[in-house]
């Protein structure tokens, strides 16, 4: 367990600036944008909240309508309105997972540290294994951590704000829709990695074996086979499988389907009630009915064919 | 005086026996044999491209080879980590983590190694001017060798192995590493395989020596068998033809005298020709290595 723990905080020190640094300040930077123009009503007359038009002229103002509302939708918006908080982050996650995953097994060759690492009773299993969990499993949880963060620190501010503006501020507090979005976005990034994987696990081996320029032995050979795939065949299965792999999109599909139920034709409230009624509640079983689409286990076979290979590529490639 | 023949049941560091390594067409080692018993300080001594390394990093599980490797009766190519319980290295001068502070990393030596000592590391690193809160690239190249000692001598290990461990350093720093390495590590129970360019500055600690070339082991003796075996004469004038037939492996002129280096021949017969001289460990490698022809 200590070996595990500090693994974990090796990889943490080691890619500090994409794991810890880079969402905080992109947060940091969302946080002062929100808190300025909602909080002290710069951007009140240009919100409209729920397709309904209207405006408001304080966060007070925009409370007290919030209030009015049904609860399901004050959850809805609520929740809405916090993982709009945290989600900019998200959009730099796969980039920040693909230099951890390149880099990791290629640094510590070109720094000649593997070699102390070798000097540890840690086999390079553990080692691989270390690095491809910084990626898929600690990354994440990183950025999903500042992602809370955020999420109170905008809930304490706004309630502070709101107060003195005299709203209900009470109505900010949904704290089922809170706890229960803490749990669901955790389990939706742990289905994403399980999608995702094999793109990174080509990574995570472009790393161990690249002599020189790891970004091009990651990005060439895929581009190539798109190229030919396209050029020979006039298909793009290939760029296809990729896109779906690093979207998760089978999850995204569940989910979705899930939220519209039997519907074909949806109008606009209707929209608007399945989305907040999935933001205020939103559906835990369904994240995982993808684990019967053969796809995701074609990907999870790939990812530890690449995984077996860099493992192999660390234990001889010194 | 040998201990390699009266110590056979004794079970030993390292056995290896056919070791060979081929890159390509490149053999780096050629069925070497060889065994280390505990408590010796053993120096690999080569050119470069000799098959130091390669032989190092078989002993240490680092490339797959041929033959038969026991390293305290394990086999290095299976579970590199389980033998990195009882066996440490210093494959290289500046090796450690560079985005590191010192702290962090002896936490992780605290966290994955389970014979590491951070009392006995950090008593070491209380000598030195090493700040424990910056990281590894703000240290010097000397200070990062002596944190990397330090670690190692933090490490219950019965076998260290250094491949030049102080390459590039001044020699303060390099006198003052196998000072301590000599002093405040080594004991009856560990056993060192050190490989440097810098002979003569550890001929004074080796207990034995192997030479390497090409792949094959040349020589493998306690040191002090050495200083023995080989011996140098420097001849008078008259003296030469007789010295000759002696059988020197080196014959070479040094301001206008006569100078021969010879293997196993007994002083009594070579002292009337004229002053014999001690070898240093450099002079004999030398020697064994232009005299021997390839």
């Amino acid at each position: 367990m200590s070996k595990f723990i500090s693994l974990a905080r090796r990889e943490l020190i080691e890619h500090r600036t994409g794991l810890i640094y880079a969402p905080a300040i992109i947060l940091t930077l969302v946080l002062v944008v929100v808190i300025t123009s909602l909080g002290f009503g710069s951007g009140m007359t240009n919100a409209n909240f729920g397709g309904t038009g209207n405006s408001y002229t304080s966060l007070g103002d925009l409370l007290s309508k919030l209030s009015e509302s049904e609860a399901m939708v004050r959850a809805g918006l609520v929740g809405t309105f916090l993982n709009s908080i945290s989600s900019p982050a998200f959009l730099i996650l796969p980039f920040v997972i693909f230099f951890i995953m390149l880099g990791g097994l290629y640094e510590e060759r070109r720094d000649r540290s593997f070699l102390f690492w070798k000097s540890m009773p840690v086999s390079d299993t553990w080692e691989v294994l270390a690095r491809l969990g910084a990626g898929m499993i600690l990354a994440p949880l990183c950025f999903l951590l500042i992602g809370m963060a955020a999420q109170v620190i905008a809930l304490l501010i706004f309630t502070v704000l709101g107060a003195v503006q005299g709203g209900p501020v009470g109505d900010l507090w949904q704290v089922g829709t809170i706890l229960r979005n803490w749990i669901h976005m955790p389990l939706f990034f742990l289905m994403w990695a399980l999608w995702s994987v094999p793109v990174f696990a080509w990574v995570l081996f472009c790393g161990a074996y690249a002599p020189r320029a790891p970004f091009m032995y990651a990005i060439l050979p895929p581009l190539v086979i798109m190229l030919f795939e396209g050029l020979y065949l006039k298909t793009t299965h290939f760029a296809a499988w990729i896109g779906i792999h690093l979207t998760a999109m089978p999850v995204a599909e569940d989910m979705a389907q899930d939220i519209i139920g039997g519907h074909t034709v949806i109008r606009g409230e209707d929209g608007f009630n399945f989305l907040m009624s999935s933001v205020a509640h939103p559906d835990l079983g369904v994240l995982f009915t993808s684990f019967g689409n053969p796809d995701l286990w074609i990907g999870l076979l790939v990812a530890a064919v690449l995984v077996y290979g860099a493992i192999w590529l660390r234990r001889y490639n010194s | 005086m040998s201990s390699h023949t009266t110590q056979v049941t004794e079970p030993m560091v390292v056995d290896a026996q056919g070791l060979s390594k081929n890159y390509g067409k490149f053999q780096a080692l050629d069925n070497a044999s060889f065994t280390i018993p505990f408590g010796r300080i053993y120096g690999v001594i080569g050119a470069n491209g000799a098959g130091k390394t390669t032989l190092l990093n078989a002993i240490l599980g680092l490339v797959p080879f041929k033959g038969e490797v026991s390293v305290l009766g394990k086999n290095p190519a299976k579970g590199r980590d389980e033998l990195m319980k009882d066996v440490c290295f210093i494959a290289d001068v500046a090796t450690l983590p560079r985005w590191m502070k010192v702290n962090q990393l002896l936490d992780y030596v605290e966290g994955v190694h389970p014979k590491f000592s951070r009392q006995t590391t950090m008593g070491f690193l209380a000598r030195t001017k090493i700040p424990l809160n910056k990281r590894i690239k703000a240290l010097s190249k000397g200070m990062v060798t002596q944190l990397h000692l330090a670690i190692v001598m933090g490490i219950d290990a019965k076998l260290l192995v250094l491949d030049e461990p102080t390459l590039g350093l001044d020699i303060l720093f390099r006198k003052a590493f196998y000072r301590d390495l000599l002093e405040e590590y080594f004991d009856q129970g560990r056993t060192i395989i050190v490989t440097t360019h810098q002979v003569e500055e550890i001929e004074h600690i080796l207990t034995d020596v192997m030479f390497i070339r090409d792949g094959r082991i040349v020589l493998d003796s306690p040191v002090d068998v050495l200083s023995e075996r080989f011996v140098e004469l420097v001849v008078d004038s008259r003296h030469v033809e007789a010295a000759r037939a002696l059988g020197p492996i080196q014959e070479r002129v040094l301001l206008g005298k006569n100078v021969f280096i010879y293997d196993g021949v007994d002083r009594a017969a070579l002292k009337p020709l004229g002053e014999l001289r001690r070898l240093a460990l450099a002079d004999i490698f030398v020697a064994k290595m232009s005299g021997e022809k390839a």
